[in-house]
């Protein structure tokens, strides 16, 4: 505000005189029903939004149930299965590293057309992410190892592969991937291979 | 509730997580100047409900939309009454036009008369009260900020997103204006005695 001298400026100071009377004589605050409508309308907008989340979070938690389900349920049919495709995991040999078994830096190597020996020393990478070498998955372990592996060729979905440790990136999530999946005598993936 | 609730900031994010007292704060710290805001510049009070309304929804219905590296939260609040406020005014066909060139020739006659005097308390309000209104935007703008809510011209400036001397000049033209509108009324109520 400026500040008029009314001697001066009587005029000016009659304005501004008359300019205050008028903003002390109007409204100062909304109508209170402005703002009972306002809180009603905020409790109903969050109770919305509420709903709508939890909806998500469960239709979320759902998905990757089903997914996971679906998942498990084809691995296992697809193990049951002797037409399937099937190739002896390729032999690994006994590596040094197994002194230190948290070190986990040995590859399986390509594949060989032979069959696997009961029990491997050697932990197959968990770094390599390359096509065509296999990736220990979280469930291997070598100590754990008994009975004949099997490699099992199967097309999934990036996600697919990604539900069962392999490192694929996030953006190939809804691409069909052909990968060969070690399993163990039981259906436990221990490594996997992206082939295409 | 017992954390206290302080800054506008934090206010917001408690907004968004559907806090409904940090809502009400904030409804209670900006109502009152956006309210009057809308009321002066458009002269109609549902006007000034509405444009309240509207900016509180707005806000409650998207409170990250609000930058603090854009300006304060007051700014941001009356950007968005000045929009509503101003379609509202279109809308509804309100906004009075402004005076035509022939009702300012008079001024040369009246504008040395030091008619403000001659009026009375009351009809010099509802005078001062229309001829705000048919001030042009831009300078109604200026006398509702500066005058009527009493900013400084460097609060009025951020709000009106312009300089400080941009809102001292505009508010100086507005008074002339104002001064020439209400002895253009003066005169008129005279010839009309007559």
């Amino acid at each position: 505000m400026r500040d008029i001298d009314p001697i001066r400026n009587p005029s000016e100071a009659l304005l501004s005189a008359a300019l205050n009377r008028l903003a002390k004589g109007s409204a100062r605050q909304a109508p209170a029903s402005v703002g009972a409508q306002l809180v009603q309308e905020f409790r109903r907008d969050h109770v919305h939004r509420r709903r709508t989340r939890k909806a998500v979070i469960a239709l979320v938690a759902c998905l990757v149930l089903a997914t996971a389900t679906l998942l498990t349920l084809k691995l296992s049919v697809d193990d049951a299965q002797p037409a399937m495709v099937k190739q002896p995991l390729p032999a690994v040999a006994p590596n040094a590293s197994t002194a230190n078994p948290s070190a986990a830096t040995q590859t399986i190597p390509t594949p060989v057309q032979t069959p696997l020996p009961g029990r491997r020393g050697g932990r197959p990478t968990a770094t390599s992410t390359a096509q065509g070498e296999f990736m220990a998955l979280g469930a291997y372990d070598p100590a754990m190892v008994s009975g004949d592996l099997q490699v099992v060729r199967l097309e999934l979905t990036g996600a697919d592969l990604r539900l069962v440790g392999a490192p694929v990136p996030e953006d190939l999530a809804d691409r069909h991937l052909l990968a060969d999946i070690v399993l163990a005598g039981d259906g436990t993936p221990y490594a996997v291979r992206i082939v295409r | 509730m017992a954390e206290r609730l302080s800054d506008d900031q934090e206010l917001l994010r408690q907004l968004a997580n559907g806090n409904e007292d940090a809502f009400r704060t904030l409804y209670e710290r900006y109502q009152g100047r956006i309210y009057r805001f809308a009321l002066h510049m458009s002269g109609n009070s549902a006007i000034g409900e509405e444009t309240t309304q509207e900016v509180f929804l707005a806000l409650m219905g998207k409170p990250k939309g609000y930058d603090p590296a854009k300006g304060s939260l007051a700014g941001y609040l009356f950007g968005m009454a000045r929009n509503i406020t101003r379609r509202a005014m279109q809308e509804t066909a309100d906004d009075i036009p402004l005076d035509d060139d022939a009702d300012w020739d008079e001024l040369a006659v009246a504008d040395g008369l030091d008619v403000l005097e001659e009026l009375s308390n009351g009809e010099l309000l509802a005078a001062l009260r229309q001829a705000v209104l048919t001030l042009p935007e831009p300078y109604r703008e200026v006398v509702v900020l500066c005058d009527l809510e009493e900013l400084s011209y460097q609060e009025a400036a951020e709000l009106l997103e312009c300089s400080p001397g941009t809102v001292a000049s505009r508010l100086s033209r507005a008074r002339t204006l104002l001064k020439k509108k209400l002895s253009v009324e003066k005169v008129r109520e005279q010839k009309c005695a007559t």
